[in-house]
């Protein structure tokens, strides 16, 4: 994977405030493809270190390598271009619609108004808003939800390979701010744009972040995938800022597939209640996942169903809902286990295969590792 | 269709008949609740009716104009207009007002009517020309004797048609219907004016015949029509313009109305200086609109210059403020000699010294101060996040000049204009000491020859020009104004 991004010694003292470094000798590369969440208490550098990539701040001293080139050494103008930018407070153009606000980095480009009008379709309907119902309202008809939805469309619309996104999500309620975070990296699965993410809450950093540049009074403090920042703290502050109950936030992290049993005891529906009974004292267990030809969840039996009358299994097996994605978190998954009595869930793929089984020891297991 | 039953024949009706279809009975009821959700500017107008109505009988002329010493009610007055023992030029008038007071009832009852078609139809300016139109009916009844009335009688001929064929179609009045009676109104005045012209010219053929009722019936009907529309939309800051030059003008038209001798006056004035008004007014319109051009091609710049420099603009705004202080008189006399060197050294024939150029270049510059400030405080208001957006997607400042702040400023910017439009409306008036011109002429000629008529007809003549200038600048801002803008949540 090749460097996108890369910062040295990067250093901002802002004029007029001389005696305290804004962003003190950031190092660090970030590579194509990845999100890199700049995430810190308030104050702390992020955004100046932010700005400094498409040089709406410039620096003091250092260097920014925007795909191996010097960004100092750029034009301005064609850098900016070439780089999707989201800001916070939204910023779309009140006085243009919906269509012209996305388009107006293809205009400053000088594309021609077919491919416009093709990408501002396109980029409306990736974010979820149908193009005709949207293109020729004004930003005030929107609410701030959409509004940002049409932000990150704008950022995207030159198709840059890099995106600065400052506090994106930040002035959206909780739950709207979940929507389009999952919304975001479903688009970011496809597109897969080099991406900046300012954000001062740890749990975004961690959700949407390939890597996290934790920053402290301008200062790199670490620089770590999620999964090492939670488990590696680099010092107490790192600690402190993650928070106490940063083995809860791994469970957010952790996929059921990453904890589960693989070897689920399977039964299929058309074996008879007699090799039913004869699996379950094999395996000492209190249940057996009745599947179909496919593989695929019917449901569970235990020894009371199987007591009954019946000839096969089919005809005696109880339909369950403690079964769960195995893409899903660990966090979801846990959740799945203590609101089912049967101790555990099935972890199922896609096409509701049954492909493992997850229960709290697997967990705890898994974050002891 | 809800069904009602009728009181005094215990039929079946529809519920919202006013009278019963079988045994015509008034339906009180439903009578009862049509006045209750009528709308209230309906109940002023039936109410200033009322007071109209009143006033016809009520004795308020001094008696003296019929060798009387008892005050006598127009309504008397015009039973014994045969008995009248007067001079002309009082019995005219007399007729005139007495004549006035049942027109007006009808109209007033009429336009009680037509009041919600005249605010969606088409027909309402038609009407006002037609109106306006009639003004000069005498003038053209005299030089072109019975063609006009050959032609209003074509045109109801057909309306009259139109009007039975389309209730017929419809069994119901429909916007034809109400045109219909628009034309009926127009015939009524016409018909009036017709006959008054013939006794004006017959009767009395010292009257100068621009003094004739024609023109006050105009300015009446006219603010009637302000007053009825402005009454009925009052939300927006034109309608209140209106409804203000409306009371104005009724006013006027009040005074004329009810002094029956009041025979000079501003209005007659207008009446026999008409094509000086009419130059007078082009004179002022052009001064204001050259210094205008001038003063928005560099105060707008300016503006947005300070914008990018703290120091200029401490600067410029200061000195703006100061120029605006300066007396108007003194600033021409400024200008006088200044300009006056100026033309010696150059042009010594051309005289810029005094006229029009002084006075231009003086609005101007009193123009500067509401236009910069205007600029400066739209474009430091814009959203700063919009500005960082469009810097962060790699605009121009140019770009961002073009696109973003000059659009997004333009509302507060045009009222920039209008204040300062207004202002050299007001201001012009003074140039006319300086040989510039414009309707400054009547007030100060008025002045130097105590002729108040002058003075008050240029006044309420400048008056109406910033009215007019006011809704013409707010249309243009509301124009200017970018469509996302104007939307409200
Ligand atoms: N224009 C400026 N002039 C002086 N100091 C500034 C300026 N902008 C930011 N700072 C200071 O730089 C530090 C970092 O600011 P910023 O990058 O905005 O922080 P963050 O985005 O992490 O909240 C803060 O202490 C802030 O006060
Ligand atoms: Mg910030």
């Amino acid at each position: 994977m090749s460097v996108m991004l890369s910062f040295q010694e990067v250093t901002k003292i802002y004029p007029g405030a001389e005696h305290f470094k804004a962003v003190d000798s950031l190092t660090f590369d970030l590579n194509e493809g990845e999100i890199c969440t700049l995430v810190g208490p308030s104050g702390c550098g992020k955004t100046t270190a932010m700005k400094m990539i498409n040089r709406l701040i410039s620096m003091t001293s250092g260097k920014i390598l925007v795909d191996g080139q010097n960004a100092d050494r750029m034009d301005t103008i064609e850098l900016r271009r070439s780089i999707g930018y989201v800001i916070q407070n939204i910023g779309l153009f009140p006085n243009m619609t919906i269509a012209e606000n996305i388009a107006i980095v293809p205009r400053l480009k000088g594309w021609d108004a077919g491919k416009i009008s093709e990408k501002v379709e396109s980029l409306l309907e990736m974010v979820n808003l149908p193009a005709e119902e949207f293109m020729n309202r004004y930003p005030k008809e929107l609410s701030g939800g959409q509004q940002q939805r049409i932000g990150v469309a704008r950022g995207m619309a030159a198709d840059p390979p890099i995106m600065l996104m400052d506090e994106p999500f930040g002035a959206i309620d909780p739950i709207n701010r979940e929507h389009l975070q999952n919304e975001f990296l479903r688009i970011q699965e496809k597109v897969r744009k080099t991406i900046v993410f300012v954000t001062h809450d740890i749990d975004e950093a961690i959700k949407m972040g390939d890597k996290i540049c934790l920053l402290r009074n301008g200062k790199l403090v670490q620089f770590d995938n999620p999964e090492k920042l939670l488990t590696e703290p680099a010092n107490d502050f790192v600690r402190d800022f993650v928070g106490g109950d940063r083995t809860l936030k791994r469970l957010n992290l952790l996929k059921v597939k990453n904890a589960m049993q693989t070897d689920p005891p399977l039964i299929r529906a058309l074996e008879s209640l007699q090799t039913a009974k004869g699996k379950l004292s094999e395996l000492k267990t209190d249940h057996l996942i009745v599947v179909d030809e496919n593989g695929r969840l019917l449901g569970t039996v235990d020894p009371a169903a199987l007591g009954k009358t019946g000839d096969k299994v089919a005809e005696v097996v109880q339909a369950t809902q403690a079964h769960i994605q195995a893409s899903a978190s660990l966090k979801d998954g846990l959740s799945e286990i203590f609101s089912h009595d049967l101790g555990f869930v099935i972890a199922v793929d896609d096409a509701q295969k049954v492909v493992g089984t997850l229960t709290e020891k697997d967990i705890k297991a898994l974050l002891r590792k | 269709m809800e069904i009602a039953v009728c009181p005094s024949c215990q039929k079946e009706i529809p519920e919202t008949t006013k009278f019963c279809s079988h045994c015509q009975a008034p339906i009180l009821s439903v009578a009862r609740k049509a006045i209750s959700v009528w709308p209230w500017r309906d109940k002023i107008i039936l109410f200033a009716t009322l007071l109209v109505a009143i006033a016809f009988f009520q004795p308020w002329v001094p008696g003296s104009v019929l060798n009387e010493d008892v005050p006598l009610s127009a309504f008397r007055m015009l039973m014994s207009i045969g008995d009248l023992d007067i001079d002309f030029l009082e019995s005219y008038n007399i007729l005139r007002m007495a004549l006035m007071v049942p027109l007006l009832i009808f109209l007033l009852f009429l336009l009680t009517y037509l009041r919600r078609s005249f605010q969606e139809s088409i027909f309402l300016p038609l009407f006002l020309l037609i109106i306006v139109l009639s003004a000069f009916v005498p003038a053209l009844v005299a030089w072109l004797g019975k063609l006009w009335g050959i032609a209003f009688g074509v045109i109801l001929a057909v309306g009259i048609f139109a009007y039975f064929k389309n209730v017929m179609r419809t069994g119901r009045l429909g916007p034809t219907s109400h045109f219909i009676l628009t034309l009926f109104l127009c015939f009524a005045i016409f018909l009036y004016q017709m006959d008054l012209a013939q006794s004006v010219y017959l009767k009395f053929e010292t009257l100068h015949f621009t003094d004739t009722f024609g023109y006050w019936f105009t300015w009446l009907v006219i603010t009637l029509l302000l007053v009825i529309i402005a009454l009925s939309s009052l939300k927006r800051v034109e309608d209140f313009w209106l409804l203000v030059s409306a009371v104005i003008l009724s006013l006027v038209g009040y005074r004329t109305f009810i002094n029956p001798l009041f025979l000079s006056g501003p209005f007659a004035f207008f009446a026999d200086n008409f094509s000086t008004v009419g130059e007078y007014t082009m004179t002022h319109i052009q001064m204001v609109a050259i210094a205008q051009v001038i003063a928005i091609s560099t105060a707008v710049p300016i503006g947005i210059y300070i914008t990018r420099n703290p120091t200029a603009a401490n600067i410029v705004l200061y000195l703006t403020s100061i120029v605006i202080t300066i007396p108007s008189i003194a600033l021409f006399g400024f200008m006088m000699p200044i300009l006056s060197t100026i033309d010696r050294h150059w042009d010594a024939v051309s005289g810029i010294g005094i006229g029009q150029v002084p006075a231009i270049i003086a609005l101007a510059l009193y123009s500067q101060l509401p236009i910069i400030r205007n600029t400066y405080i739209a474009i430091k208001n814009v959203d700063p996040s919009t500005i960082e957006a469009g810097r962060g997607m790699g605009m121009t400042r140019f770009q961002l000049l073009i696109q973003l702040q000059l659009p997004l400023a333009a509302p507060i910017i045009m009222a920039g204009v209008r204040t300062a439009v207004i202002m050299s409306i007001a201001i012009a008036a003074i140039a006319a000491y300086i040989g510039a011109g414009g309707l400054g002429l009547f007030v100060s000629e008025g002045l130097q020859m105590a002729t108040n008529d002058s003075v008050i007809a240029g006044a309420i003549s400048m008056s109406i020009l910033a009215i007019l200038a006011d809704i013409v600048l707010q249309k243009a801002e509301d124009w200017l104004t970018p469509t996302g803008l104007k939307i409200v949540r």
